[in-house]
């Protein structure tokens, strides 16, 4: 209940579209109820005056039902147009709240919950919550409008017929769906579980399909895909089968509930306490009555995954407004530069949970100074990386910008600043849907185009980028032009050309490159070193030849420190650690 | 972050010819359920029949009421049929969506069967080709979308043709002149839909892109956002992500107000010929000219008769998506196979070992592989490999190891004919016994979401516990697993979640070991996995050569120096063979290789 009130407040911003949108959609309802009523009530008069042979004023009610008709078309149509604007209006709202919320989330939150499956996850709950209006909320709200005038009208004719026709509109509108809506709750756990089984078999099959060949086991691992398919094809039909359950067993109670009604009416007529042509108004009338409850079973199915979405949002928005508080930033001098300062890890020792990542690291990055680290796969290159960032919080020691008059904590400076100071160049280097310039301005918001050409010069895309018809306006990313790994590295290295930072971090600039993209990629890195510090992860010995100092970790701690060519001739392990053909 | 979901589909929408196209192939595939489909259309008309006759019975009981002074008891037996129709109308219905529903879920089963064959038939490099995972979205998402094509829209189209028919032919009888009504207003509507559906199609096939784009930014932005936070550009970006969701709104509206444009024809004419059959009907009573039990038939009929065209209406999307997913399932299946393929693949490993000491020598002769629609590959390549010793084969990436170890494992079928064991050529028929003898391990090795034990007997599915433990051993991961509570039965994650690199290596050369085949072949890791591990395989394939053909590519110093035979591949050729001293030796590709491999190192 409080996420649902939680989502009324975000909707809060734009009741007066959504109210509109439910009047609209009530006036639909109503519309249609009333010219079927009195469609019915006009045949019988018109009969029973006919049969008499007594004159009838027919002209009203024939009015009446080519208004109602064009009402109930026109609002239908009206309501629509309103009601997807509000939607997308509060789907803005979602999303912006969603990525404010995101943004200020302290990054060990958004890493702990694997970026990718967090990203997944995030799609599917926005997604939900998306349609939460139009779903779920509007149903509701047009049942509670309607409900009690459709009542209201239908009471004034004969109490009974109002209470049967009551009775089943609770059980279609309410009873019926939050029944189904347990059982399919139930089940969806099963469903997803089966579902991404399903999955991770078939994404097997489609990797080891070379594996499964030569083990001659290709026939039996598509039976297993073909079994588990049928599987996850059995689960959903349980939900299927419920569904037809339901539908089945509404058309059961809106028929019985006309019947029910004419059963209860026919004695009244026949002993002439009730007029006869309200039988068949009567009739239509209770018929009609259950289109306010049509769309609230599906509101009921949804919103258990609506409200489960919403949970996991609002938690997040918690956590993110509880770090908020715990990180405050001491604000130094506007203007601080990092030149001339030495980047100083002393003493870092990092845990996730029981592993230890990093024990004691300490080393220190000179201005000007060009260090590399090198280490296996688990040795804590990656958590040291995050740690510089300054968006990982520390956990032991300190990282300090040091020089004669100052001694600067890395993680006291504000965003604005740390951003200016340091820039990391990550190992998955995000192009986003967007033009080349977007993407630029990314790094360097108001740099010229002239600037933008110089930096893609230098980080050797000038063949490519002379290439492109519509220049620093091609679309890149999903949306655009493919870039290859090589180049998306380039495109990383002209952003830090533009950003201009006093310390660079890389994270393998080099790894899985071709030759070739690989010495465009060297030849890059080379004109950023030349007024940076540069602290690289690198095992490309083409690399470690040029830098100052490296840092050899292992297992999370410091093995020996010096230049390539003093660890290459002090330990043959090291060689052997980086000599890749 | 990794870009893990694409939900924009870069594909454009089939335009109308290929729609047409992809219905006739949709409907082709509903074959193994033909019978349900039909069985269940079936039960749904015969319940719309139920309905009519529903219809004359309320129509007569409520008539007798009214104009005939008959009590309750007089129309009981309209009203108890009556009843039982309902009941009926509501099992029919019931069972009719369950036969659906169950068509549908038979037609996925056999799609995704289908599919996954003809996959595993086109093999890995076709995968790779068009991407991993854009194959694994067809394969299950793509399935799953073509359920509501089957169980709704398939029989909505079924039904929008044959209830009005059925409500016309009982109609005109009883009342021509409301049947005239109905005949003229029904071809109105699919008029209208076609007329406006096809403006609002062409508005979306113009702006699909614009509004997927949009669609597409706050997931995109997400995707990026620690690189967002590293250039401290989350504030300008919210401000961003506000005015594109409004944009997305804006674009979204104006194709949105043409779309429903379609079904307000619709609804317009449904209801404006509702009211008028009712004023006509009205009036004819009123002149005696109708009894009113009939003029009620129509008015209860006149809002069914157009109810399953609009219904068709409501499962547009439903339609539109099974459609798209068909045009990636027609890819598949379309593609041509390499060569005759058609060879029994599959057929169950000879018995025992009787080839296993057989292998003398493998050939290559005049071996030429271009990739289709490419220039890579590997050229005039020709080569003896003998029955034992360590053979390294190196080359920059591109140079063609892959491919050459993929044409000698047989995954490349249309030059099987180039390879020769013990100097007889092999036909296509031949790649299970190539298969059979070798065991291969790729640089990441795929770990099935299964037991160790299993993964491991995949290679010897009848290995018993005690040759089970000493591959293991012979890997040393047996170590590793005696420490696990549940041993061989731990389950392995999804691509061996929760193993290190280290241990999942360990584990494909234990399930290389099991098989025990005479020739193994290795792509050594090139990620720097714990030393201990590096170690131990070299030891381990060092240990094998001795009596086996060990054939490996090369990424590290040591295994070079080791090899027996060292193939230097360059642009898709064999540059150079001989050992580690002699190519040194030379000025050659060898030389050039190693000096970029220990830049830095060789002048120490």
């Amino acid at each position: 209940m409080r996420n649902f009130i939680r989502l009324l407040k975000l909707c809060a911003p734009h009741y007066k579209a959504m109210l509109l949108g439910t009047f609209l959609a009530t006036i639909t309802v109503l519309a249609n109820v009333g010219l079927l009523a009195i469609s019915g009530w006009f045949l019988a008069s018109m009969a029973a005056a006919g049969i008499a042979g007594v004159q009838m004023n027919y002209f009203t009610p024939a009015g009446t039902i080519r208004f109602l008709a064009i009402v109930r078309t026109a609002s239908r149509y009206g309501e629509r147009l309103v009601t997807h604007n509000a939607t997308f209006l509060l789907l803005s709202e979602i999303r912006t709240n969603v990525f404010a919320t995101l943004s200020k989330l302290n990054n060990v939150d958004l890493a702990m919950s694997r970026s990718a499956d967090l990203v997944n996850r995030l799609q599917n709950d926005v997604d939900a919550l998306d349609k939460f209006y139009l779903n779920v909320l509007l149903p509701m709200l047009v049942a509670l409008l309607s409900v009690p005038i459709i009542m209201l009208f239908m009471s004034a004719y004969n109490g009974n017929v109002a209470l049967i026709c009551f009775t089943g509109i609770i059980l279609i509108g309410v009873v019926i769906p939050a029944l189904l809506s347990v059982k399919l709750t139930k089940n969806s756990h099963k469903e997803t579980q089966l579902s991404a089984q399903l999955r991770s078999e078939l994404s097997d099959t489609l990797t080891g399909l070379r594996e499964l060949s030569i083990y001659q086991a290709r026939s039996q691992q598509l039976n297993k895909c073909d079994e588990l398919s049928e599987q996850y094809n059995q689960q959903l039909f349980i939900r299927h089968k419920a569904l037809a359950n339901s539908d089945g067993l509404s058309l059961l109670v809106v028929q019985l509930a006309m019947l029910a009604s004419i059963v209860t009416i026919v004695p009244l007529v026949y002993a002439s306490s009730m007029v006869n042509v309200e039988l068949a108004m009567l009739s239509l009338f209770v018929l009609a009555s259950f289109e306010s409850v049509l769309l609230l079973p599906n509101a009921f199915i949804e919103l258990p995954s609506v409200l489960k979405a919403a949970e996991r949002l609002f938690t997040l928005e918690d956590k993110a407004a509880s770090s908020q508080i715990e990180s405050t930033h001491i604000d130094v001098d506007e203007n601080f530069s990092a030149q001339n300062h030495t980047l100083l890890l002393n003493n870092i020792s990092y845990q996730y949970g029981e592993q230890t990542a990093l024990t004691n690291v300490n080393f220190e990055l000179k201005p000007q100074q060009k260090v590399a680290i090198v280490g296996r796969s688990g040795s804590g290159k990656t958590t040291l990386v995050n740690l510089l960032t300054g968006l990982w919080p520390l956990q032991q020691g300190s990282i300090t910008l040091n020089n004669q008059n100052s001694v600067v904590d890395l993680h006291s400076l504000n965003n604005d600043i740390r951003a200016n100071v340091i820039n990391i160049l990550a190992q998955q280097h995000h192009i986003f849907d967007g033009t080349l310039s977007e993407n630029l301005r990314y790094a360097a918001p108001n740099a010229t185009k002239e600037q933008m050409i110089e930096a893609l010069a230098l980080a050797q895309l000038s063949p490519w980028f002379n290439e492109l018809k519509e220049g620093l306006k091609t679309r890149l990313g999903t949306g655009g032009r493919n870039v290859s790994q090589g180049q998306s590295r380039r495109i990383a290295i002209a952003q830090a050309l533009l950003k201009n930072p006093a310390i660079l971090v890389l994270d393998e600039p080099t790894e899985g490159l071709d030759n070739q993209s690989k010495q465009g990629v060297m030849q890059a890195i080379m004109h950023v070193m030349n007024n940076a510090s540069v602290l690289t992860i690198t095992h490309d010995p083409a690399l470690l030849a040029q830098m100052d100092n490296v840092v050899w970790l292992e297992d999370g701690k410091v093995v020996a420190q010096g230049s390539h060519k003093e660890l290459s001739s002090t330990y043959p392990d090291y060689v052997a650690l980086t000599t890749r053909f | 972050m990794m870009l893990t979901t694409q939900k924009m589909t870069t594909n454009p929408r089939p335009d109308r010819a290929q729609q047409q196209s992809l219905r006739a192939f949709l409907k082709r595939q509903s074959k193994p359920a033909a019978v349900w489909l039909k069985l269940s259309i079936a039960l749904g008309t015969f319940n719309a029949l139920l309905m009519i006759a529903g219809a004359y019975l309320l129509a007569q009981a409520i008539h007798n009421v009214m104009f005939e002074g008959n009590n309750l008891a007089q129309v009981t037996h309209l009203l108890w049929p009556l009843a039982g129709i309902i009941l009926l109308r509501a099992v029919f219905l019931v069972l009719s969506e369950r036969l659906s529903a169950f068509a549908a879920l038979k037609i996925k089963s056999a799609m995704r069967q289908t599919l996954l064959h003809k996959l595993s038939l086109l093999g890995p490099s076709y995968i790779e080709q068009h991407g991993q995972g854009a194959t694994l979205n067809t394969l299950h998402n793509g399935v799953e979308a073509l359920h509501d094509y089957y169980a709704k829209y398939l029989p909505g189209v079924a039904y929008s043709a044959l209830i009005p028919l059925a409500i016309l032919v009982v109609i005109f009888p009883t009342d021509y002149k409301a049947g005239l009504i109905f005949l003229l207003t029904a071809p109105l509507i699919p008029f209208f839909m076609i007329l406006v559906g096809s403006k609002a199609e062409a508005l979306n096939q113009k702006r699909w892109k614009q509004l997927a784009v949009l669609g597409n930014y706050f997931f995109d932005r997400v995707q990026g956002l620690t690189q967002l936070k590293l250039f401290n550009a989350t504030r300008t970006e919210l401000k961003q992500i506000a005015k594109i969701s409004d944009d997305f709104r804006h674009a979204t509206l104006d194709v949105l107000k043409i779309a429903f444009l379609s079904s307000f024809a619709l609804e317009f004419l449904a209801t404006i010929s509702v009211a008028l059959v009712a004023v006509i009907i009205g009036f004819r009573l009123f002149f005696g000219t109708l009894d009113f039990a009939t003029g009620f038939v129509v008015l209860l009929l006149a809002p069914e008769f157009y109810l399953p065209l609009r219904q068709l209406g409501s499962h547009y999307h439903a339609r539109l998506q099974g459609i798209s997913a068909a045009a990636d399932m027609v890819a598949i299946l379309n593609a041509p196979l390499p060569s005759d393929v058609n060879a029994p693949v599959t057929t169950s490993a000879p018995e025992n070992n009787l080839t296993l000491n057989t292998i003398n020598s493998i050939s290559i002769t005049d071996l030429n592989f271009i990739y289709p629609g490419s220039n890579e590959g590997i050229k005039n390549i020709n080569l003896t490999l003998p029955n034992k010793g360590l053979i390294a084969v190196v080359g920059s990436s591109g140079s063609g190891k892959s491919t050459l170890f993929d044409c000698l494992l047989g995954f490349h079928p249309e030059v099987i004919n180039n390879l020769s064991v013990n100097g007889q050529s092999l036909s296509t028929t031949d790649i299970t016994y190539l298969q059979n003898n070798i065991a291969w391990i790729p640089q990441k090795a795929t770990l099935f979401y299964d037991t160790i034990a299993a993964n491991i007997k995949l290679a010897k599915p009848t290995a018993t516990q005690q040759e089970l433990k000493h591959a293991a051993k012979q890997a040393g991961v047996l170590e590793f697993i005696n420490t696990l509570p549940d041993g061989f039965n731990t389950l392995i994650g999804e691509q061996g979640e929760g193993l290190s690199g280290g241990q999942k290596q360990r584990i494909a050369l234990a399930r290389a070991f099991i098989k025990q085949a005479p020739v193994i072949v290795l792509d050594e890791p090139t990620a720097h996995l714990d030393s201990q591990t590096e170690l131990l395989i070299q030891d381990a394939i060092n240990e094998y050569a001795k009596n086996n053909l060990v054939l490996v590519i090369a990424h590290r110093l040591n295994t070079v120096k080791h090899a027996s035979n060292i193939i230097v591949m360059h642009d898709g050729k064999i540059a150079e063979q001989g050992d580690f001293e002699t190519l040194a030796a030379q000025n050659g590709a060898f030389a050039d290789l190693l000096k970029t491999a220990e830049q830095g190192v060789a002048h120490a």
